[in-house]
């Protein structure tokens, strides 16, 4: 390991993932760049009536629950506890989090060696990095950023997996209400929706490697309605400029974030899966 | 009116109880960062700082800051008598 792999070794569970992909030049981190940071992959064409069925359908099924703690800034102690200078915070906290983490999965696998332990670490950290985020920006208790839905295979969207041309496809869409937003955040795509599953079958080398693309996992969104005003979503140096039907992706690290200024919800579909070529 | 935008703020038609003119100014005091979006009149608008945007009717400005506590958006608006 060089001299900056040592740096995230040490410093890892306290790491913000946006400062990790900076420094590791995992995206061009240029605030110059004129470059268009998401690219429309294709277009899926259907008549308005198709999109409108398929929200008014999509509304009526429960969002998922999902396990938010993390959005949690503790209060106990030191309220200000990631300090934003060397992104190193309570020990006792972080540690105690990745105990549970191991303590659910020893309970899954039941038996479990040092060398796998210190790899689950290693993975788990990745993950934690993006919490760490999260924790840096304050984000308050309960924040879910937007509503997240599956849907069974005789919702009329489900006809949208037989457009897209990926292998292991997930989708899960996306209701952002409004004056509700997503924070600056930087996608691992290959541990994108099912994380823990996914972690235990991805085996990074390295702590760079932990950081890096795993080539053939993609993440692409497709816009139910077009945007109305107010409706905003920034990939990297770019603002989003799609239509209803348009599937756009990006470049592994392109850091995003989106909010809704309108009076009206804003529906999309969240696609991720393997590349076939 | 000087506001600063911290992490986590989200706010809509931030100057709508300005008084009316016949000319304002948005005069930024720092410069745009990853996490930063502003609308001015529905349009998403980039700047560094001392950009000044000038109207003569009064916008619609909507703001957040999703980035981190390290870049506030700092800006002001002026009514111009």
């Amino acid at each position: 390991m060089g001299g900056f792999s040592k740096m995230i070794d040490k410093k890892i569970k306290h790491l913000s993932r946006f400062e990790v992909h900076k420094k590791l030049k995992k995206w061009h981190f240029d605030l110059d760049s004129t470059k268009q940071d998401y690219h429309i992959v294709q277009h899926i064409d259907r008549p308005a009536e198709f999109w409108q069925s398929g929200i008014d359908e999509l509304i009526k099924v429960d969002p998922l629950k999902i396990d938010n703690e993390w959005f949690v800034k503790p209060e106990k102690g030191n309220p200000d506890w990631i300090n934003r200078e060397d992104y190193t915070g309570n020990d006792k906290d972080m540690d105690a989090e990745y105990e549970l983490y191991l303590a659910k999965f020893k309970s899954s696998t039941k038996r479990i060696s040092p060398e796998d332990a210190d790899h689950l670490l290693v993975k788990y950290q990745a993950v934690q990095s993006l919490h760490n985020d999260v924790r840096l920006a304050g984000a308050p208790k309960g924040d879910n950023w937007f509503d997240r839905r599956s849907i069974s295979h005789d919702n009329i969207l489900s006809e949208l997996l037989h457009e897209i041309d990926l292998n292991d496809i997930d989708i899960r869409f996306a209701t952002q209400n409004p004056m509700d937003m997503t924070y600056r955040h930087i996608d691992h795509e290959h541990s994108q929706v099912a994380p823990k599953t996914r972690l235990t079958e991805d085996n990074p080398q390295s702590l760079e490697e932990v950081f890096s693309s795993r080539g053939k996992w993609v993440k692409y969104i497709i816009l139910l309605h077009d945007l109305l005003p107010g409706q905003v979503l920034y990939w990297g140096n770019s603002v989003v400029k799609a239509k209803q039907g348009d599937m756009f992706g990006w470049d592994y690290g392109v850091p995003h974030w989106t909010v809704n200024f309108s009076n009206y919800p804003r529906h999309v579909a969240l696609i991720t899966g393997k590349t076939r070529s | 009116m000087k506001l600063t935008i911290s992490v986590g703020d989200v706010a809509s038609d931030i100057v709508a109880g300005v008084k009316e003119s016949e000319q304002y100014k948005l005069i930024f005091h720092s410069d745009w960062y990853w996490g930063h979006s502003v609308l001015v009149n529905n349009e998403s608008v980039k700047w560094n700082a001392n950009t000044v945007f000038n109207f003569s009717v009064k916008p619609q400005i909507n703001v957040a800051n999703l980035g981190d506590r390290g870049h506030d958006i700092e800006m002001e608006f002026l009514r111009i008598d």
